[in-house]
């Protein structure tokens, strides 16, 4: 019998150490997987800290995650996406860290497989406040759902143009949007310069948030092919 | 087997019990980690290749830029629409105190928002999703709603929105022109009120998102759907243009 327990105890010890090893490699490896083209990964959108710690900027939000970097998403813009669903977006907000934003240039980047982003104006949910919504294709031209960039001064050569406006280095892609507002018009939710980048991860779409995956990543939406 | 040996065995026998257990469990780490969540495709939507309507109407390829037909204004592709306008206040002297959202769920909750339309046609087997209303408090109380969304859904299939934004006096809806990409606008009319239809190019294969724009009553309307034939948006638009009163007023 203590034969039996001593060899059960030897086991249950290599059990254990399989378990830390494995959470090591996993906190070691992280999640980035983003050399991967099965999916694209869309980056923060200006070079920024992540503005989470108040809410101060957008009033009316949703909490995903109830650690540090998760409370950072949330969900408002009417809570609806050009559709009317409800509850569909998430987002996070960016402010400068080491000045003032406004003023701060703004770029959709990516790496992985190509989005072929079509640039178009803000759907009707997202009140007055200004912007552009990226209309995203796979390579069949099936349509994957959008991404938006709020609270931004767009420049004039972006709204209406495709994926062919774009600037690629290897399997990185970026284009410059504009850059964040200094004020926004009457109506806009929102109490002061920053960068409301979201994505509609509604049940139809490919899109997933990083906050559903591994908040500390400066990925902040996957979308997959 | 002496006894260096059975400890031998027993290490061996450890150390494979620990290499397994820790890749199992790292494993499934990872792909809990990595699996997204649980999510319902488009796949009976119809594909780019199946998308062959074209509206009526006069490209907006054909018209010379910029182009004003009611309220809209088509502008050259590159043109920098005009920043929206803010609200207005009901009476003059007022200032905005708060802005919001309001929510709901069920039709009945959406009915007294004040730019809610109930569409007399949608597409069968759509059925309402939610609403939701951007709203202005202003400093004497009152509320002015001034976007309204709703969705409509069918599994399998993209959702059919509904967007409303109202408009302040003698503001001009300024639509940028699309040319030499996948889309393209066309000018048309709808139960005699002017409309834009954003639809796929000619020759181009997209399955959407297709938007069908009209103003009436002081409200910009946008139905926009995907995947789905454009002659059920611009039906679903032409009972809207019936529900809200036409374009008596635009």
């Amino acid at each position: 019998m203590k034969t039996v327990i001593i060899r059960l105890s030897e086991a249950v010890s290599w059990v254990v150490i399989g378990l830390l090893v494995a959470v090591v490699t996993v906190i070691l490896r992280g999640s980035n997987s983003a050399g991967a083209f099965d999916a694209s990964y869309v980056y923060w959108g200006m070079d920024s800290s992540v503005d989470c710690g108040d809410f101060q900027h957008d009033p009316v939000y949703y909490i995903y995650w109830l650690n540090t970097f998760a409370s950072c998403w949330h969900e408002d813009e009417g809570t609806t996406d050009a559709f009317g669903n409800t509850a569909s977006y998430s987002a996070i907000d960016y402010t400068n860290s080491g000045g003032q934003t406004a003023g701060t240039l703004v770029q959709l980047w990516y790496t992985g497989a190509t989005l072929r982003p079509q640039f178009q104006d803000l759907p009707a949910a997202s009140g007055t406040c200004t912007g552009v919504r990226v209309d995203t294709y796979n390579s069949l031209g099936a349509y994957m759902g959008d991404i938006h960039y709020l609270h931004i001064d767009v420049y004039a050569n972006v709204k209406g143009t495709s994926w062919q406006n774009y600037n690629r280095q290897w399997d990185y892609f970026w284009r410059d949007l504009g850059t964040v507002s200094a004020s926004q018009p009457s109506g806009c939710t929102t109490t002061g310069p920053h960068l409301h980048q979201s994505a509609n991860r509604a049940g139809w779409t490919p899109i997933y948030s990083n906050g559903d995956v591994n908040p500390t990543n400066t990925w902040e939406h996957r979308v997959v092919r | 087997m002496d006894w260096r040996h059975a400890i031998h065995v027993r290490w061996l026998i450890g150390v494979a019990v620990a290499v397994a257990a820790s890749a199992i469990t790292t494993t499934v780490i990872l792909v809990i980690a990595q699996s997204p969540e649980p999510k319902s495709p488009p796949v009976k939507a119809l594909h780019p290749d199946q998308i062959a309507t074209l509206p009526s109407g006069t490209p907006a390829a054909a018209l010379q830029l910029p182009y004003t037909v009611g309220r809209f204004r088509i502008l050259a592709t590159g043109s920098v629409p005009a920043t929206r306008a803010g609200a207005e206040p009901p009476r003059a002297g007022l200032k905005v105190a708060a802005v919001g959202v309001v929510n709901g769920k069920k039709i009945e909750e959406c009915r007294g928002f004040q730019l809610f339309v109930e569409p007399p046609y949608v597409t069968s087997g759509y059925t309402f999703s939610g609403c939701s209303a951007h709203t202005v408090t202003w400093d004497d109380g009152e509320t002015t709603h001034i976007t309204y969304s709703a969705g409509f859904t069918q599994s399998g299939y993209y959702p059919i929105g509904i967007g409303r934004r109202l408009l302040a006096a003698g503001e001009v809806v300024d639509v940028v022109n699309e040319s030499g990409g996948l889309f393209a606008l066309t000018v048309a009319r709808l139960r005699g009120v002017p409309a834009i239809i954003r639809h796929q190019a000619p020759g181009a294969q997209v399955n959407g998102p297709f938007q069908v724009s009209f103003i009436t009553q002081g409200v910009v309307t946008e139905v926009e759907g995907a995947g789905i034939d454009l002659d059920e948006l611009i039906r679903a638009a032409e009972g809207i243009i019936d529900a809200t009163g036409g374009g008596s007023q635009p």
